[in-house]
């Protein structure tokens, strides 16, 4: 096997170039299926709703909840990766644009109980992830892509 | 394994076992049909690879079945990724 000595600068900068190749293309791959964000927003929003949807709030919060992690196992059939990622970096930004209404939103519906303000919450918040998300897919690709 | 600059890695250093752990390191899990696809090798070339890096500590490998396939996926370990990530600094020492 090829040591350090016999390894020079053009050999190491051809395999810090190979290593950038492969990263755009683990990040083309990670592109989230057309309408991912659209079918996780309704269970965003279903789980939303349910606080203030009295006797239908455990069927609600349930679909909702089934919604949500079949789009974990949607999104890793369709893409064939899976990562956590990291919120807390600059580029992740509109990932809490999403987030922050969605947490306001439940709490909305647990403190004031009233299904039409959950309502109007709920489908706020479909349609902040279905237009949001798409944006937020391409700014995490982008971070992949130039993260060392 | 190293030699040399502080942080290379012989095991990590054949090109095809770097580009797998490039891979691994960009996300937290990959499915070995993406892994084929994005480093242009073969089933058998890519298992080969990645049983080295399996025997170094370095790579987790499941498998899973889906729609009567079976799906294999490979994470980096956390010894994995901090040899990657000394062996990328040791090679970015080398360019200078």
């Amino acid at each position: 096997m090829e040591s350090r000595d016999e390894f020079n600068d053009d050999a190491a900068r051809e395999a810090l170039a190979s290593i950038d190749g492969v990263r755009d293309g683990v990040a083309d791959h990670a592109a989230a299926p057309t309408g991912y964000y659209a079918y996780l927003g309704v269970g965003a929003g279903l789980l939303t709703v349910s606080p203030a949807a009295d006797a239908w709030q455990p069927l609600i919060a349930l679909l909702g909840a089934v919604i949500v992690i079949s789009s974990v196992f949607w999104y890793r059939r369709s893409t064939g990766v899976w990562d956590f990622g990291n919120p807390f970096v600059r580029e992740a930004w509109r990932y809490w644009l999403m987030i922050v209404p969605f947490v306001l939103g439940v709490l909305t519906s647990v403190i004031t109980e009233n299904l039409a303000v959950a309502t109007i919450s709920g489908v706020a918040v479909v349609l902040l992830w279905a237009i949001i998300g798409p944006q937020w897919d391409r700014d995490y690709r982008r971070a992949l892509r130039a993260a060392s | 394994m190293t030699t040399g600059v502080e942080g290379f890695d012989t095991v990590i250093h054949a090109p095809h076992r770097l580009q797998i752990c490039a891979a691994l390191a960009t996300v937290d899990h990959v499915e070995f049909a993406v892994l084929r696809e994005v480093l242009g090798v073969s089933e058998s070339v890519l298992s080969k690879q990645v049983k080295a890096l399996d025997e170094a500590g370095y790579v987790s490998v499941t498998k899973g079945t889906r729609d009567r396939r079976v799906r294999t996926w490979a994470s980096l370990t956390k010894e994995g990724r901090r040899a990657y990530r000394d062996h990328v600094a040791a090679l970015r020492a080398i360019v200078g």
